[in-house]
């Protein structure tokens, strides 16, 4: 049986780690995607000891395995390098190798970093977008093969530029791959997230399930959500208009065997969060089994 | 208390009619908006039956909701109105008879039908737009009075003519409540969709919460739901769409609306988990209604 797995972040930010474990299994979850992105330099877990880091997420790795959950990935930052500034480069090495250390410890294989972006960078050259990119990552390349955990390259979708929307230049999924090609480790894979690709769609990016085959079997994790093609709304698969069979039937194509991993907006549900994962986590159970649809 | 309601549609589609007011009353909805337009299409369903099976059908579902304890508050007839083919507005000439009286033994006070679109008519001039759409509820009117129970334009969004998108004549809010005044009759009411003026708002048209205000107190009926203002999403309130909920609650309370607070979602989807996401939702929206927007 195909696993499925959430997202976690909100139900983090609303419940705590622990008991968002804890509803995450109860509403039927196989895995989730850990979020780090919480986490900063300076913090008591980021910044503190050694001890207290290792402690920390040791404490995260423990409570999963004991409810028999898979941390099958992690979500390191969105926001990567921006232009000129060093600091900025300095703080995402520094937060990209605690992002990779922890994903380390918590068992997880891999960890998502975002390209740089044109919301950020503006109208660049392709050049200068690809040397940038290429920079970065080597950059942290040391400490994902250090720690021994994957960086992911997630699918990107449109951009704001000058009040403009636009397709980030690493929608294209050729671009993408360029970069991956470029990283000189094994320790790299890629995330595809279903919605950002589908709303780059409307700037001649292929759809999701096109993407899937073009990047193959190095497709390891993913981020499903849905959307109508205009915003990236984190909708529950069926909600907006991808052709989820066609995903599926991509997926099973290039061999995958890793988790269907969800990355929904929750936040709105408010208090009614837990009751909301309880139907959220039956609906994915049946839309992943019986292969995009319900 | 708010009273909220489910527009059943997709329910009645999944599970018949019986069977939908019976999962909407256990999601714990008041009422419902009972959907008439499945009716009508096919030479055996009940609108072509006799006037005893036509009568006998709809006062045994009234009775099935009244055991239930839940209102028919409002019934939804036709989308799809007069057009220029003569074909398809005599066979909205049947089913709206029919859809009045059905509403009428259901005990439903009104019923949706649209005002006529320029999906159909394409981009004329607004004399026929508006002539034409005189011209078809001045038809309805007659009957609306004998069943004794009310016509109730909606307010629109946008449509799609020759390719390209655009507003849809009556979703100019002036344009509708212009036509509203006009029918002579006190058998009518509007009902304020809000995702239909929420995609007008990309053509310039006010947000739901003027719209509720310019059309005031005539409104008795509602549609409820939200988008991102490019697709009629038909979603659930918050759930990615853009309306401000707390503005379009205020705007009811100025305007003194008692009626229920009744969603119409997209919720085909869901598929065999149906009758559960209907009562998660029966739950969210009670909450979602009681604290005016916010969950």
């Amino acid at each position: 049986m195909k696993k499925i797995g959430l997202s976690m972040g909100v139900v983090c930010r609303n419940f705590g780690w622990e008991r968002a474990m804890e509803i995450c299994k109860k509403s039927g979850f196989d895995a989730i995607d850990f979020n780090l992105e919480e986490y900063n330099i300076g913090d008591e877990i980021y910044g503190g000891s050694e001890d207290a880091f290792l402690t920390h997420f040791t404490k995260i790795k423990e409570k999963a395995k004991e409810l028999e959950l898979e941390i099958s990935q992690t979500h390191g930052r969105c926001r990567t390098y921006i232009p000129d500034d060093d600091k900025n480069r300095e703080w995402f090495h520094q937060v990209a190798e605690k992002d990779l250390k922890a994903t380390a410890v918590l068992g997880s294989p891999a960890c998502v970093q975002h390209f740089i972006n044109n919301t950020r960078w503006g109208m660049r050259s392709h050049e200068e977008m690809r040397a940038v990119s290429n920079e970065m990552f080597a950059n942290i390349v040391p400490y994902a093969e250090k720690y021994k955990v994957k960086i992911a390259l997630e699918t990107f979708g449109a951009a704001k530029v000058k009040g403009a929307r636009t397709r980030d230049f690493f929608a294209d999924p050729y671009e993408m791959k360029r970069q991956f090609d470029a990283m000189d480790t094994t320790y790299k894979t890629f995330c595809v997230d279903t919605g950002h690709t589908h709303e780059a769609e409307s700037f001649w990016v292929p759809p999701p399930e096109e993407v899937i085959r073009i990047l193959g079997k190095d497709v390891t994790i993913l981020h499903l959500h849905d959307n109508t093609g205009h915003w990236d709304d984190h909708l529950l698969p069926g909600m907006g208009d991808i052709n989820w069979p066609g995903v599926f039937d991509a997926l099973d194509e290039i061999g995958y065997s890793g988790v269907y991993n969800c990355e929904l907006r929750l936040g709105f549900y408010g208090d009614m969060l837990e009751e909301a994962l309880a139907f959220i986590g039956k609906y994915m159970r049946k839309f992943v089994d019986e292969h995009g649809k319900v | 208390m708010k009273e909220i309601s489910i527009s059943t549609g997709p329910l009645q589609r999944k599970y018949g009619d019986e069977k939908a007011l019976k999962i909407a009353k256990a999601a714990g909805f008041d009422a419902v908006d009972f959907n008439l337009e499945g009716y009508g299409m096919t030479d055996d369903c009940i609108y072509h039956a006799s006037e005893d099976a036509f009568g006998t059908y709809f006062t045994s579902l009234k009775k099935k909701a009244e055991e239930l304890g839940i209102r028919i508050g409002q019934t939804h007839g036709r989308c799809g109105t007069f057009a220029p083919e003569k074909d398809r507005c005599d066979f909205v000439r049947f089913v709206t008879e029919r859809d009045l009286k059905a509403t009428m033994y259901l005990g439903s006070p009104a019923c949706v039908i649209h005002s006529i679109s320029t999906m159909s008519w394409g981009i004329v001039p607004p004399e026929v737009m508006r002539e034409e759409n005189q011209k078809m509820f001045s038809e309805f009117i007659p009957l609306a009075e004998e069943y004794r129970v009310k016509i109730s334009q909606e307010t629109f969004g946008d449509a799609v003519a020759d390719g390209v998108r655009v507003l849809d004549f009556f979703g100019d809010v002036h344009e509708l409540k212009a036509q509203h005044e006009q029918l002579e009759t006190s058998w009518k009411t509007l009902c304020m969709d809000t995702g239909h003026v929420n995609k007008a708002t990309a053509f310039g048209i006010m947000p739901a919460e003027e719209a509720i205000r310019l059309l005031g107190k005539d409104i008795t009926l509602t549609h409820l739901h939200d988008n991102n203002t490019f697709s009629d999403q038909h979603l659930p309130p918050k759930m990615g769409g853009t309306i401000n909920w707390g503005n379009v609650f205020d705007a009811f309370d100025e305007i003194g609306y008692s009626g229920t607070y009744n969603f119409e979602l997209a919720l085909d989807y869901f598929g065999d988990t149906l009758e559960d996401a209907v009562i998660f939702l029966g739950k969210y929206l009670r909450k979602f209604v009681d604290g005016r927007g916010i969950v």
